[in-house]
């Protein structure tokens, strides 16, 4: 906690606590255009001003620490490495939106992170910064640790809620917004932990140097991208939002081994779609990817080299997602394995033509289910044909993976 | 509460504490789960009784969340549970031929227990240490970089352990 406050850490609580009002806070992250770092980019400020005026007390902040996205591990490494700006953050979210109580909902394989913030959670409240009275004003705000018993629709935000609450966790369609209506019917606002640390900077240091830091317009700050696959450096780097696919991979992360050729990569976890090498000089925001039909996501980057199978990785995806379906909708509970079983054969070299149009009929289905976990892992699927049914074709022709020796 | 009576009297107060703080009992389930399969070895019909009668739900109730998760067990596990990543980057990085290492050394199939009950092998999904694939889980620990060697070293240890225990073969 030292280490952070001679940063400058908890300055921005000590500028806002007492002295703004709630409104000025969502006011200025509106103006910051701080956009969701969770997956989705929704715009923060937005989110908070969803809490009702006139809404019901006591209200909550859940912090989303479940990242489960394959290929995603920045929250991991945030927890670890500075635990305290995720609760200055959520402190500063609670004083926007007049949440007396928060839960960071943590995955069971960061128990370690866990308990880092139980900690932390210690010192920080020993320090005046949390709890009752936070810096001798009439501002109490608590944070707990939750842990979650693991499964990928934890870290839908419906689902999440449900889970704390000891529900069984199948997501809820809004309307009503958690923010209306939340944990035990109270408005709650959900975050991931990483848009909970761009706050404090965006107090302390004002709504334009928080843009400054972008080399985008639409998406500012800075963003934790992961990198792993066939790379040198696996690794999560903090980099400007905007910064180009092929700086991340090539300069932060190393580029290929030798003798690794780029073949595609997912931008954003699983549940995005393949980019090519014509798409490297993509520059990684929300804006950009949206612009050439893909989604930023958690902004994972997974790559994948020309000896890598795209039908096996699409197939290794797709049993992911079958296995994590919390099973409440038809189109993902019977829609994935389907779709699971027509990629199988493909791959073992069973494959028959007619499964290229019955894999996008199903596809299209997805688009139907409850959430967007179906959605997500159609994402994957229909990039393969649309960018590699090539080899797809070639599964069938050879009746056999040709990418196998 | 004719099942929760039964628990150690430590283990009692501890969970009656965690629920108290909490908003709603409900809340405390995974936690309450957590500890009762660590005494009983796993979410036995027994424990289910002792963990609804704690947080005043049904034991349907209860089944729905004992059933959901990864890291509740509802069936038998072993002294130590080995959860192995399969997901994508693992995949690229040799998750298969170590699994099978792994699975023959125990001589078990995916999801089996050891005949000696000390190991159970299940498949997990992404953990979330993708820059230190491939990964897996032993007893909620993480070990990353995995290789034959690191897995027989991991085994041998866990084995070694057991049989320095009062009480053990």
């Amino acid at each position: 906690m030292e280490e952070y406050r001679q940063s400058g850490g908890y300055k921005a609580l000590s500028l806002v606590v007492g002295k703004w009002t709630g409104k000025d806070v969502c006011a200025e992250v509106q103006k910051a255009n701080l956009r969701g770092r969770g997956g989705a980019g929704f715009p923060t400020g937005l989110k908070w001003l969803g809490v009702p005026q006139e809404g019901a007390y006591p209200r909550y902040i859940a912090a989303n620490c479940d990242e489960m996205e394959p290929g995603t591990f920045k929250d991991r490494i945030l927890v670890h490495a500075d635990p305290h700006m995720i609760l200055e953050g959520m402190v500063l979210s609670a004083y926007a939106t007049g949440a007396e109580k928060g839960f960071i909902f943590v995955r069971p394989s960061y128990e370690s992170g866990a308990r880092i913030l139980e900690r932390e959670i210690q010192r920080a409240r020993d320090a005046g910064y949390l709890g009752r009275n936070i810096l001798g004003t009439d501002f109490s705000f608590h944070i707990v640790v939750h842990r979650s018993g693991g499964r990928y629709i934890c870290g839908e935000a419906t689902a999440l809620l449900k889970a704390l609450q000891g529900n069984r966790p199948n997501p809820i369609r809004p309307p009503p917004y958690p923010t209306v209506k939340g944990l035990w019917g109270r408005p709650t606002v959900v975050n991931n932990i990483e848009t909970m640390a761009n706050v404090p900077h965006i107090l302390r240091n004002g709504a334009e140097w928080y843009q400054g830091l972008s080399r985008s317009s639409g998406s500012p700050g800075t963003k934790l991208f992961c990198v792993s696959g066939r790379v040198n450096r696996p690794g999560c780097f903090e980099l400007p939002m905007g910064t180009t696919l092929r700086e991340i991979i090539e300069e932060h992360a190393g580029g290929l081994p030798p003798g690794c050729q780029f073949k595609a990569c997912l931008p954003g976890g699983a549940s995005t779609r393949f980019l090519t090498s014509e798409h490297l000089d993509v520059a990684m925001d929300f804006e950009s990817l949206a612009a050439i039909g893909h989604r930023m996501g958690t902004a994972a980057i997974i790559v994948f080299d020309h000896k890598t199978c795209l039908v096996e990785v699409t197939l290794n995806l797709t049993r992911f997602f079958a296995r994590e379906s919390c099973g409440w909708c038809t189109p993902c509970r019977e829609g994935l394995p389907y779709l699971g079983d027509l990629l199988r054969r493909i791959e073992a070299g069973e494959g028959e033509e007619e499964f290229i149009p019955m894999i996008r009929t199903m596809c299209g289905h997805l688009w139907n289910a409850y959430c967007a976990l179906a959605p997500g892992a159609a994402s994957p699927v229909e990039s393969l044909l649309t960018n590699f049914e090539d080899e797809v074709r070639e599964h069938i022709r050879q009746r056999k993976c040709p990418c196998k020796a | 509460m004719a099942y929760a009576d039964l628990l150690p009297g430590e283990m009692r107060r501890k969970l009656a504490q965690k629920i108290a703080e909490s908003e709603t009992a409900r809340e405390q389930a995974i936690d309450v789960m957590t500890i009762l399969q660590g005494h009983f070895g796993y979410m036995s019909d027994e424990a289910m009784l002792a963990a609804s009668e704690l947080l005043a739900m049904t034991p349907l109730e209860l089944e729905e969340l004992a059933t959901f998760y990864n890291f509740i067990y509802r069936q038998p596990v072993g002294e130590h549970v080995i959860h192995v990543c399969d997901s994508a980057i693992c995949w690229m990085h040799g998750h298969e031929s170590l699994l099978d290492h792994l699975l023959s050394r125990l001589e078990i199939r995916l999801g089996e227990t050891t005949e000696d009950g000390l190991f159970t092998v299940l498949p997990v999904c992404c953990l979330g240490y993708c820059d230190h694939a491939p990964a897996m889980l032993v007893d909620r620990r993480i070990h990353g970089e995995l290789t034959r060697e690191k897995i027989d070293r991991i085994l041998t240890k866990l084995i070694e352990d057991s049989h320095s225990l009062p009480g053990r073969k």
